[in-house]
């Protein structure tokens, strides 16, 4: 069942434009989508979650039309948004549980073995009893995910889940994240290049409104082979090579500037070649644009 | 540091806009006020005939305000630390190198600036609201009753105020629950007040309240109206005493809050567990101890819950690999199921608000409420019997505190996911868009009924555990909470939370919520016709009464309910539709998608909604409107000035008189129609030939008139229906000694229900069908003019284009002196017949009684002439019949109020001895008291007719008489009600002022002796105490000018309370015989005689006669003048004497005053005899003796033989003495 966003286009009542004539194809699998801050991401997320309406244009998800059957949708829709919180005074499994039931687990043995898998998958067994309102942030990210699982999601939709966490905490989420099944729709917003380049098959790169690249990471990477220069530089001399070259990113090391360029050839000028990350394609073509 | 702090934050206060909407607030509330000069209204308080600036009034006002705004000091003082929690700039303030107490001290005493420069607006609005009306209102603005209202009220209680929610805020660092907090004291406060206001303890009451109203009130208690006006309030020691004791606590908690106050980011969790401050501080403020422990968690929070922190948690930290799948599971999407999830969340809300501190709180609070006034009693009021219907009368009281949590709950519920940010969890998941509205609504219903229920079991525990009183009536608990109340609330949540559901943000919601109730509240003052279609889940008022139950309110009840249900659900219907159910909260956005959504369903929904909403409607209007006619008050008033301008021409005219009445009645109380058809025999007793007569008949109560005739040859020259008033001729004029008979048949009959004239009286059990004058025409025709029709100033003659007259007609006043309002002597006849289950009585004698067509027939006559003042009863009764020498004494009533039909007996027999004894012997041969529903709002006591007494179920026959702690007040009813038969009914007062003085100051006479032989002295004393406090108290809101007793007009405070306080003390002058006899030559001289009728000179001459010269200034004193006295006993002391006896040397002052009608004082010489009293040990009589005193301060030596204790001058209070306390002293020596 893939996910087919086309030309789908959102204009807030302020006058912003989120969304300019947007068209994706997202298969099963982890699929993620990067891009800065305020590039529509979030937008895109609601809109698919039925949270938002979009102006125009067409999203479905298999044969489920989802601005017209937002019901349907929902009945396979797990959504964890970018900030969420619960009722503090509620325990964990308590509220799971909450969760479970109208989410439609109705026999109460069943619910019981899912929250339980549920709560030990996220390590969160040995505090279900607690209140929400004394976890910590990668507590209750884990929490929301827990919330995500439940269900029989084909669409599931995380907003920018591990911004925030620490490596650990997001280490744990990553893991979480890649046993979520191969056969369902798993949509990653992030502008964390890093989370994409470890869990997503598919990506695509969105700033202001548009999508500026769809690929699959390790086509990505391919592209670039041989074409990532880096040079350790001046300060005072970036703006000279900021004209000559394309300059995709740079970064300090130890008090010295390093800059990446992207060159087709060796421009030599004391460049050495160096192997693409996933970071130097999302800069490469948010700059292009 | 400090005052960098403080002046920034001014700024940003006086930059608020809710200073700037506050101030307006005030301002106009002052405004309206101040210039109200409309005598039915009051705003705040009441000015009657004082200056709208009066000192006390400015100073009380503001006191007032100040608690009844205490949320605007909430909001800016409490609210002054906590807004940099809410915005989330605390961590920038508490790094920056500055000490506690500048910043608290800094950010409070900004508050406490910006809130009083908020109340300038209401003294602005007092000065200016005095400057709009006409200047009789306002006196010379003082500026030292604005400055003592400023510094001594007003700046003392945004201090007290101030500091509490600052500090409960502050340590809380949550505003909500500062703002609940806020609500719930004041309500304790009400409550608390009202507990104290009864108290005669005067420092107590002076000293316990923080806010100055106790003081305030103590102080101008005997205030007249002089006073008020010219009088600053004293600077006593009392109030400087208050205003240190509550300043000193609010510094306490001030340096509390210091001392507690940190500069952290988050609340500390291992804070110092001081037990010790918070058994201190928190439990004596509130005593409820459990939800005070519960706010207290937030500073004291319990140890045991541990927040995880987030380091030791991420070390713990471990990657999880391996998991399997998740097990499978089944989707339950049928209907069932939906039903479960919907329970699921109305039962996971219902338990979130029920164990809300907001809900405990005030739940607690309004039961407190409800118990306390249920069982408590005030000084002098009887106790009642626990039945369920006083009991629900009580529970009234729930209602602000059940709207008060409607409203918190209906936006907190609302908004709780967005609160919470759990929105977006919720939206996503596939329910069905009815649920989420639909279990939010229930869950408030839900609450509300659990209120209801806990009223029920409260009332239940109390009748049973409290009282031991099992008559449980469940059905009419439920009937009345459940199935009328519940609805009113259920009506109101629905429209909180779709005010909620549309508003852009909770506090919006509230205040457009709070809007709504205050607009609807205040419209109907100002809107003169039907509105009760459009006054949003309005139920029409209705009296529950124990022998009428419900009765015919349940149709119009439940009419109302059928009407108001619909529209809810429209609304409920309306708001599933617009329900907030994405990100797109626009209300636009809803309603596009609400277009989109409207599909069949709602649609059918909905209109079938509106079509029986409207069909409803539609019924009530024909019903309130069509069947029945519906008149304003105003058009009410208009047509009484119409009938004066009008008719007044003919007051003067010669009419006959009736001189007998003949009624054929058919009562149908099952369908509360009544059938009459009768005669008058009308004579005329004038010297002159009538050409004319008037007849008046009030179409209110009328449906048909069959017949009207006369039995000579008559034309109908003028028919007013709209006035009640026509005319007919006589073709041959009526010559002196003449008679005439005319002839009447009409039908009373009730369509449908009226919201306008419900004819309260028509009751299924216990209907009442009256002719007196005093209410317009509306049952028996009225023959001429009828003055008592006339509009009274309070209800704006002059707007009316009438001149302003006083009530009644001057002493001396010729036609006045010819008129009487107990009206002709008549012979009287009557068959009624009623309902096979009920007993009918009216006046006279019973001749006859049989059943005939399964209807039950009653035949009265007499032969000795009444007054026409008749009333016709019919119920099921139960009968008590007694003879008591020669007098046929019974009593009807109800079968469960049998309590007190002894003790009505008792004060019967009691006046009947006295009375026959000291005036005449009874006429009649019987005496009637016959039980009335409380349904009939004309009668709140008792009233007396010729051989009856109507009583109502209130006021006596649920009494409970076996206790030492509450007064009989049945027994003196009876004897006040009988003693009338002589006086009113036997001497018939003339129709000028001072006619209630002979009529009601008489009874009081009767009432108050056969009291002191039934009950003894001492409770006399008592119960004359608490009516010359009622009296002192009551002058100052006279509404027209205090009269002296014998030309008191309609002044109840006069007639009753002064009147029985000066007959008692001529008694004690000149003695119980003297005034008997004097009473006697009235009853001989005036008893049963057509004018002219007595006045109250005549008593007073009568008085006069039996008085000896040298006290004949008494009766100038109490009952020509407004005279009081200032007695003081200053000092004594005693010596022992050498014989075993004691001297007592007794210093005693006196000042005599002389007052106006508005209560300006003059001092006259002192030159009366009065008690000199000296007392031994348990209060016994050691000396008692009256002295004349001369001058102003005199010293009294005096023997006694035993030790005395206490001496002093009047120490019974025998004359009128603002000054109880003071009038004996404690004796010194020995």
């Amino acid at each position: 069942m893939n996910l087919e966003v086309r030309n789908l286009s959102k204009t807030y009542a302020n006058g912003v434009i989120a969304l300019k004539n947007i068209s994706l194809d997202i298969p099963t699998g982890m699929f993620g989508l990067l891009g800065p801050n305020g590039a529509g991401k979030t937008t895109l997320m609601r809109i698919v979650a039925t949270l938002l309406e979009a102006d125009s244009g067409n999203i479905h998800l298999g044969n489920i039309n989802i601005r017209k059957e937002k019901n349907r949708l929902k009945k396979v829709l797990s959504y964890l948004p970018q900030e969420f919180g619960f009722y503090p005074k509620a325990r964990a499994y308590d509220l799971l549980d909450h969760f479970a039931m109208l989410k439609g687990i109705k026999d109460r043995k069943n619910r019981k073995q899912v929250i339980e898998h549920l709560l030990k998958r996220v390590n969160l067994w040995d505090v279900r009893k607690q209140k929400l309102g004394t976890f910590s942030g990668g507590m209750k990210q884990r929490f929301g995910i827990a919330q995500a699982l439940l269900g029989n999601p084909q669409l599931i939709i995380v907003d920018e889940p591990t911004a925030g966490l620490d490596p650990a905490e997001r280490n744990r989420f990553h893991n979480l994240l890649s046993e979520i099944g191969e056969d369902i729709v798993v949509i990653l917003s992030t502008h964390i290049v890093e989370d994409v380049s470890v869990l997503c098959t598919n990506m695509a790169v969105i700033n202001k409104g548009e999508i500026v690249l769809q690929e699959k990471p390790l086509n990505v990477l391919s592209d670039l082979k041989g074409r990532i220069w880096e040079k350790k530089i001046e300060k005072m001399k970036f703006s000279d090579y900021e004209k000559k070259y394309n300059v995709i990113s740079t970064r300090l090391f130890s008090g010295k500037t390093f800059i990446r360029i992207y060159n087709e050839e060796n421009p030599d000028n004391g460049f050495s070649p160096c192997q693409p990350a996933l970071e130097d394609g999302y800069f490469y073509h948010l700059n292009k644009n | 540091m400090f005052q960098t702090i403080y002046k920034h934050e001014l700024k940003e206060n006086i930059k608020s806009i809710s200073f700037y909407i506050f101030a307006v607030v005030l301002f106009s509330i002052a405004y309206l006020n101040a210039s109200n000069t409309s005598p039915g209204m009051v705003i705040i308080i009441q000015h009657g005939q004082s200056l709208h600036n009066a000192p006390v009034f400015i100073a009380r006002f503001m006191a007032i305000m100040s608690v009844l705004t205490l949320l605007f000091t909430v909001r800016m003082v409490g609210r002054s630390v906590t807004k940099d929690f809410q915005a989330n700039i605390h961590d920038f303030y508490f790094t920056l190198p500055m000490c506690k107490a500048a910043y608290l001290g800094g950010r409070f005493f900004a508050g406490i600036t910006a809130n009083t420069f908020i109340y300038l607006g209401a003294f602005l609005g007092i000065v200016i609201g005095c400057s709009v009306i006409d200047v009789k209102y306002v006196g010379t603005h003082q500026l030292s009753a604005y400055l003592f209202t400023m510094f001594l009220i007003l700046i003392p209680n945004i201090v007290i105020i101030g500091s509490v929610f600052f500090s409960l805020a502050t340590l809380t660092r949550k505003m909500i629950s500062t703002y609940v907090m806020g609500v719930a004291l004041l309500m304790i406060y009400f409550i608390v007040a009202l507990g104290i206001a009864d108290t005669s303890h005067e420092t107590f009451k002076t000293l316990a309240d923080p806010f100055g109203i106790g003081f305030l009130e103590v102080v101008s208690k005997y205030w007249t109206i002089a006073e008020i006006n010219h009088n600053l309030v004293p600077l006593n020691k009392l109030i400087i005493m208050n205003r240190i004791i509550w300043l000193s606590i609010s510094i306490i908690v001030l340096i509390f809050t210091w001392s507690r106050f940190k500069f952290v980011s988050v609340l500390e969790i291992k804070g110092v567990r001081n037990n010790k401050i918070k058994y201190i501080i928190i439990l004596p403020l509130t005593k409820t101890k459990n939800i005070f422990i519960k706010y207290g968690s937030y500073f004291f929070p319990r140890p045991k819950e541990k927040l995880i922190s987030i380091g030791k948690e991420a070390s713990e930290a471990k990657i999880v690999e391996g998991y399997d799948r998740i097990p499978s599971f089944a989707i339950d999407d049928s209907f069932v199921s939906q039903l479960e999830k919907c329970l699921r969340l109305i039962i996971i809300e219902f338990k979130r608000i029920v164990f809300h501190p907001a809900f405990i709180l005030i739940t607690i609070v309004a039961m407190l409420q409800i118990y306390i006034n249920f069982t408590g009693h005030d000084v002098m009021e009887s106790i009642k019997y626990p039945i369920t219907s006083t009991y629900l009368d009580h529970v009234k009281n729930v209602d602000i505190f059940l709207i008060l949590i409607t409203l918190v709950f209906s936006g907190i519920v609302i908004w709780r996911e967005r609160d919470y940010q759990s929105n977006e969890l919720y939206d996503i998941i596939a329910l069905p868009d009815w649920m989420r509205h639909f279990s939010k609504l229930v869950s408030i219903i839900t609450m509300q009924l659990s209120v209801l229920i806990l009223c029920i079991l409260l009332g239940i525990f109390t009748q049973v555990v409290i009282y031991g009183y099992t008559k449980i009536e469940l059905g009419l608990y439920i009937k009345s909470l459940i199935g009328i109340q519940l609805f009113r609330y259920f009506y109101l949540a629905v429209l909180f939370i779709f005010v909620q559901n549309l508003a852009s943000n909770k506090y919006v919601g509230y205040l457009v919520s709070v809007l709504i109730m205050v607009i609807g509240a205040i419209i109907p003052q100002y809107i003169d016709s039907d509105i009760s279609l459009f006054l949003y889940g309005k139920l029409p008022d209705y009296i529950y009464s124990n022998l009428n139950g419900f009765g015919h309110f349940t149709a119009i009840l439940i009419w109302y309910q059928i009407y108001w249900l619909c529209l809810a659900c429209i609304i409920v219907v309306i708001s599933t539709i617009l329900w907030r159910r994405s990100n797109e909260t626009s209300l636009k956005f809803r309603m596009k998608n609400a277009a989109n959504n409207f599909n069949k369903k709602y649609r059918l929904t909905l209109s079938v909604l509106t079509i029986l909403w409207l069909l409803a409607g539609c019924y009530i209007y024909y019903n309130n409107h069509v069947l029945n006619k519906y008149i304003t008050e105003s058009e009410q008033k208009l047509k009484l000035a119409t009938y004066e301008k009008k008719y007044k021409q003919y007051q003067n005219t010669p009419q006959p008189g009736v001189t007998h009445v003949n009624l054929e009645a058919e009562l149908h109380p099952e369908d509360r129609n009544v059938f009459i058809k009768g005669f008058y025999i009308l004579q005329n007793k004038t010297q002159n030939t009538i050409n004319e007569i008037y007849i008046g008949l009030s179409d209110r109560k009328i449906t048909k008139i069959n017949k009207f005739a006369f039995s000579s040859e008559i034309e109908l020259i003028l028919e007013d229906k709209e006035h009640w008033f026509s005319i007919y001729h006589l073709q041959e004029p009526l010559l002196p000694g003449a008679k005439l008979r005319f002839d009447f048949d009409f039908e009373i009959l009730t369509k449908g229900f009226s919201i306008n004239n419900p004819k309260n009286e028509l009751a299924h059990n216990g209907m009442v069908i009256t002719n007196f004058p005093l209410l317009p025409p509306e049952y028996l025709p009225q023959i001429g003019y009828n003055q008592y029709l006339e509009l009274s100033n309070h209800y704006g003659r002059e707007q009316y284009g009438l001149h302003v007259h006083n009530h009644h007609i001057s002493l001396d006043d010729s036609i006045g002196l010819y008129t009487t309002a107990f009206r002709d002597l008549v012979t009287y006849e009557a068959v009624i017949s009623t309902d096979k289950s009920q007993i009918a009585v009216t006046n006279g004698e019973l001749v006859k009684s049989w059943t005939e067509n399964n209807r039950n027939y009653f035949h009265y006559q007499t032969d000795s002439p009444m007054n026409n003042t008749l009333v016709i009863h019919s119920g099921k009764y139960q009968v008590m019949k007694q003879t008591y020498d020669g007098l046929n004494i019974e009593v009807y009533y109800n079968k469960n109020h049998a309590y007190n039909i002894h003790r009505i007996i008792d004060g019967v027999k009691s006046a009947y001895d006295y009375c026959s004894k000291n005036f005449s012997p009874y006429t009649y041969k019987d005496l009637r008291v016959v039980e009335v529903p409380n349904c009939w709002a004309f009668l709140r006591g008792a009233l007396s007719t010729p051989t009856n007494f109507s009583w109502s179920e209130d006021a006596g026959f649920i009494d409970d008489l076996n206790n030492e702690i509450a007064p009989d007040n049945v027994f003196p009813i009876a004897a006040h009600e009988m003693a009338h038969q002589w006086w009113g009914h036997t001497v018939r007062p003339a129709s000028v002022k001072g006619a209630e003085f002979v009529v009601e100051t008489m009874a009081m006479w009767v009432q108050i002796m056969c009291m002191q032989r039934e009950q003894g002295l001492e409770k006399t004393r008592e119960y004359l105490k608490y009516e010359m406090m009622d009296y002192l108290r009551s002058r100052g809101s006279e509404i027209i000018e205090e009269q002296p007793l014998i030309y008191s007009e309609g002044q109840g405070y006069l007639s009753y309370r002064k009147g029985v306080v000066a007959v008692y003390a001529l008694e004690d002058y000149i003695g119980e015989d003297a005034v008997n006899t004097a009473l006697k030559s009235i009853v001989g001289t005036y008893g049963f005689k057509e004018a002219p009728y007595p006045t109250s000179f005549d008593l007073i001459k009568a008085f006069r006669s039996v008085t000896p010269d040298s006290l004949r200034y008494i009766i100038t004193d109490l009952f020509e003048t407004i005279t009081l006295h200032e007695n003081k006993a200053e000092s004594a002391t005693c010596t022992k004497l050498g014989n075993g006896k004691f001297k007592v040397n007794l210093t005693i002052s006196s000042k005599k005053l002389r007052a106006d009608g508005r209560g300006n004082e003059t001092e006259i010489p002192v030159n009366d005899y009065m008690d000199i009293g000296i007392f031994g040990e348990n209060n016994e009589d050691l000396y008692l003796k009256k002295h004349k005193i001369e001058i102003n301060r005199m010293a009294i030596e005096i023997v006694v033989d035993k030790k005395p204790v206490r001496a002093g001058i009047d120490p019974y209070l025998i004359l009128i003495d603002r000054n109880r306390e003071n009038n004996t002293v404690e004796v010194e020596g020995i």
